[in-house]
């Protein structure tokens, strides 16, 4: 099919404000958070489940590929079409459709951005767990579709474990639900399948969620080591003693000192190591809790523990871990984030080996991670105008998801495979297991036009 | 140089500093409307980079996006992680689509007006004038006004401020401090109470206050809309009468003029030197020394707390709130003095506005042109400030002081601080 009926066609169903196509605009829906960039053939944003199964099934019918996208801070090359095609974008379905609050749930458009749900929730007291460092742009379809993380979901767990039922377009268009506000639903688990499927099985077009109350009170302590191995040791500590913290986030010496030029939260710029302890729930217990973990501390020879007295102090100490990545953009021009998650033991030793890597191949590289759930995010930190560089961060990056899974871990915590991880996806799955992934895949996109080109590498008989 | 650059060198590093997080988005007042990639801070940065790399011809469309989707507040820059001035290169892209395209001729008429308005504010009657010329075509014309009300947009001061006040104000006693007043454009024409208020407070703690008859207008709604030559005839005639090292400070009552002052002239002159412009180091070493001594006059007033007279209580007290302008908070990084300077008055009940930091919406020229997204947002502001059931509203720009009040329920003053403060001294 010819670009101008595309276009014609796309118009007639979404109007023309909404269909995008001009040289500008397909350098603007040509990238995500990630170094990756690919123009799209056209742009579409929808404003109704009904619009998203119309084009949708223009795209089936036409054989044209289909990318969902959300704001584009994907980290792993997710959102960018590079197999050209249509861009969908999801930013104008961002309503709340029904807040009930008895149940525990809510039901939202998946364009809704993750900090506006929880502002409207706190204004009930209530809270949807799972925090992205990026929940001030990201949305929840994205979130769903990438599965994210948070420092809150060592406690809590991840967003699929939030996400309780979904409104689905099949890539023929049709529609389907799968899951809802009860527990346990009978079948197949669809939602499970979804989860994290990157928007290469369909496209959530309302999801429900589960929400809690807000915690009574909350403790948060700043734990500022002066090596790292003291700061990991503290974190296998605190869960050995059986107690799981609402979160357990750790950054290195050189995010410290980004991040403290970016925010002036009041790191030191000396210490190896800082530890961001959170604890929530009933006001009674919580003091004695704080009291075992600053012990704890102190046994792994803790410098210095700060608690935060107020609202006003801890918004200060996570403002500065949620901009972490954003504030090493001041240290090189250009970073790329792994995020491979190790058994919580093997991080100490995991590290060392991220840093002779780093050596190795010349590169400085930063280090945040929820400590707590053994996640990494090596920010490998360069300028991608030199391209020797370049070369040598891919050949870094690809190592150190060979140490986490040569460790017992995986490569991919919560950032998706996307484009950027999927040659790593042979060091964890065997041909087979990747052959059963893809016999999923042929049963949602036979036609393989959703979001193609990412998560599965091709098979080695096909390539 | 066979092709011109896009951007002089210092504002081009910006466009490889952006990784690209999208955290700005969560900032940008025009996205949250507009829900379109080329609303956010991101898109635009991206845009520069292909723009100066060659890989995106200017054309009208883009154009367009710099002009209508961005209100130069400066909430991007104040938290980009990453420290990317995305208003510079923005400023800098404008200015070169102004070039190929031209820009509105009411607007490059008034800038001009702006630049040169010497020429005419030797007549008493250039405000009366003015709403002749601009009244017609421009202001009075409800079509053309965009989201402001016509019938609500104060009417211009009978004399331009400057023409009212002495070139020199002495206090009565002893001179605790000598300083240069920059009153804006908006004092000058429209709002001249607060000029009055700024001189009567300033007088009355001690303080010698110069204000130059010759002063021109700041340049940044110039500058920021692409006609940088103009600006330049604007801030080469400022630094040659506030860049003085023999006073202790230079007062501005403006929190964009402010902003300018301070923060962009040294910038610019650096750009335009690098684009060709003839600058000379002199100019620079101006700027800087005038930028060090910039100082709102609610921050000069909060330091010197102590010259200012007893303050008068009144009977009943009077409910305040304050909006924080974004070339202030963000711009200047100033929330606290204005604030206090509200609270040291014994007759003000101080209450805090939610989303005080907000953007109003305004953005000079871009609520008479993009009417539609500025009246959205400014609507979240009047709503806020309307549930405080305060009775003033103050804050520190009159760009603001014009938007908000445009919309807000009249029974709510919209005052600047120092004029209150005027209030409190003369009982």
């Amino acid at each position: 099919m010819d670009k101008e009926t595309m276009i014609a066609e796309l118009v007639k169903m979404v109007g023309r404000d909404n269909v995008l196509s001009s040289a500008m605009y397909f350098k603007l829906y040509e990238y995500d958070a990630s170094l990756n960039r690919s123009q799209p053939d056209c742009i579409v944003l929808t404003e109704s489940t009904e619009q998203v199964a119309q084009v949708v099934k223009f795209a089936h019918a036409n054989r044209i590929p289909l990318i969902a996208r959300g704001t584009g801070t994907n980290l792993s090359g997710g959102s960018v079409a590079v197999q050209g095609g249509i861009s969908l974008v999801l930013t104008k379905m961002n309503k709340i459709l029904d807040l009930d609050i008895e149940n525990q749930r809510v039901v939202v458009q998946p364009g809704i951005i993750t900090l506006d749900l929880k502002n409207e929730l706190a204004k009930h007291g209530y809270l949807y767990q799972p925090d992205p460092a990026s929940e001030k742009v990201t949305t929840i379809g994205g979130n769903f579709g990438e599965n994210a993380g948070g420092p809150h979901c060592l406690k809590y767990g991840v967003t699929s474990n939030h996400v309780l039922g979904a409104e689905v377009v099949l890539d023929n268009g049709e529609v389907i639900r799968v899951g809802g506000k009860a527990l346990d639903n009978p079948g197949f688990d669809l939602l499970g399948i979804l989860g994290a499927s990157e928007g290469t099985l369909g496209i959530v077009t309302e999801a429900t969620l589960r929400i809690v109350p807000k915690a009574e009170a909350i403790k948060t302590m700043l734990c500022i080591f002066d090596s790292i191995e003291d700061g990991g040791n503290t974190v296998t500590a605190i869960i050995g003693e059986g107690m799981i913290p609402a979160t357990l986030e750790m950054m290195d010496n050189l995010t410290i000192k980004a991040v403290e030029e970016a925010y002036h939260v009041g790191f030191p710029l000396d210490a190896a190591a800082i530890l961001i302890v959170e604890l929530d729930g009933l006001k009674d217990g919580m003091d004695r809790l704080t009291e075992r973990i600053l012990a704890i501390c102190r046994q792994h020879k803790v410098r210095e523990i700060r608690v935060a007295k107020d609202q006003a102090e801890r918004d200060k100490i996570w403002a500065g871990r949620k901009g972490a990545f954003g504030a090493v953009g001041r240290l090189r021009p250009n970073y790329l984030v792994n995020d491979g998650t190790v058994p919580r033991t093997r991080l100490p030793e995991t590290l060392a080996k991220v840093v002779e890597i780093g050596k190795k191949y010349r590169l400085p590289i930063a280090n945040v991670f929820h400590a707590g759930d053994g996640n990494l995010h090596p920010l490998i930190l360069f300028d991608e105008r030199d391209k020797d560089e370049l070369a040598r961060v891919h050949a870094a990056a690809t190592e150190i998801m060979e140490v986490c899974a040569a460790m017992g871990g995986t490569i991919s915590g919560e950032h998706g495979i996307g484009l950027e991880k999927m040659h790593g996806m042979a060091m964890v799955f065997s041909e087979k297991d990747m052959a059963a992934m893809r016999q999923v895949k042929a049963a949602f996109d036979p036609l393989n036009l959703l979001n193609p080109g990412k998560v599965l590498p091709e098979s080695e008989k096909a390539a | 140089m066979a092709k011109q650059e896009l951007l002089g060198e210092n504002t081009r590093e910006n466009i490889y500093h952006c990784i690209k997080c999208g955290l700005c988005i969560a900032h940008c007042p025009v996205y949250k409307e507009v829900l379109k990639e080329e609303a956010t801070p991101r898109g635009k940065v991206q845009l520069s980079r292909h723009l100066s790399e060659g890989s995106l011809e200017l054309s009208e469309e883009v154009k367009e996006a710099f002009f209508s989707t961005c209100l130069l507040c400066g909430s991007c820059v104040a938290n980009c992680p990453s420290g990317v001035h995305g208003d510079h290169l923005f400023s800098g892209v404008r200015w070169r689509a102004a070039q190929r395209y031209g820009i509105d001729w009411k607007k490059r008429m008034m800038f001009q007006l702006l630049a040169s308005k010497w020429k005419m504010s030797k007549s008493a009657f250039f405000g009366k004038w003015a709403r002749k010329v601009f009244g017609g075509p421009w202001i009075e014309d409800k079509l053309n006004a965009g989201a402001l009300n016509v019938a609500r947009v104060p009417a211009f001061n009978e004399q331009p401020f400057s023409d009212t006040v002495p070139e020199v104000v002495r206090p009565a006693g002893k001179v605790n401090a000598r300083v240069l007043y920059f009153h804006g454009c908006a004092t000058n024409y429209l709002y001249g109470a607060i000029g009055d208020a700024v001189v009567d407070v300033l007088k009355k703690m001690g303080v010698e206050v110069i204000i130059p008859k010759e002063q021109s207008c700041c340049g940044l709604p110039i500058f920021m809309s692409g006609e940088r030559e103009t600006a330049l005839t604007c801030i080469r005639d400022n630094l040659k009468l506030f860049a003085r090292p023999d006073v202790d400070a230079v007062v501005v009552d403006c929190a964009t003029c402010g902003a300018a002052l301070k923060n962009e002239y040294a910038h610019l002159l650096r750009d335009l030197r690098q684009l060709g412009e003839a600058v000379s180091d002199a100019e620079i070493a101006a700027a800087e020394l005038m930028a060090a001594k910039i100082k709102d006059v609610t921050v000069f007033i909060d330091e010197h707390k102590e010259w200012l007279p007893q303050l008068k209580a009144g009977g009943a007290k009077l409910r305040v709130t304050y909006h924080d302008p974004c070339h202030l908070v963000k711009g200047m990084k100033i929330s606290a003095q204005p604030r206090n300077v509200l609270k040291a008055i014994p007759g003000v009940e101080y209450v805090e506005l939610p989303g005080a930091n907000d953007c109003c919406g305004g953005g000079g020229s871009f609520q008479v042109e993009h009417a539609e997204v500025s009246r959205k947002i400014t609507k979240r502001k009047t709503a806020n400030i309307e549930a405080t059931k305060a009775q003033v509203l103050a804050t520190c720009c009159p760009g603001c002081n014009l938007t908000i009040a445009n919309h807000l329920d009249p029974a709510i003053r919209v005052l600047h601080p120092v004029q209150l403060l005027r209030e409190a001294l003369n009982g």
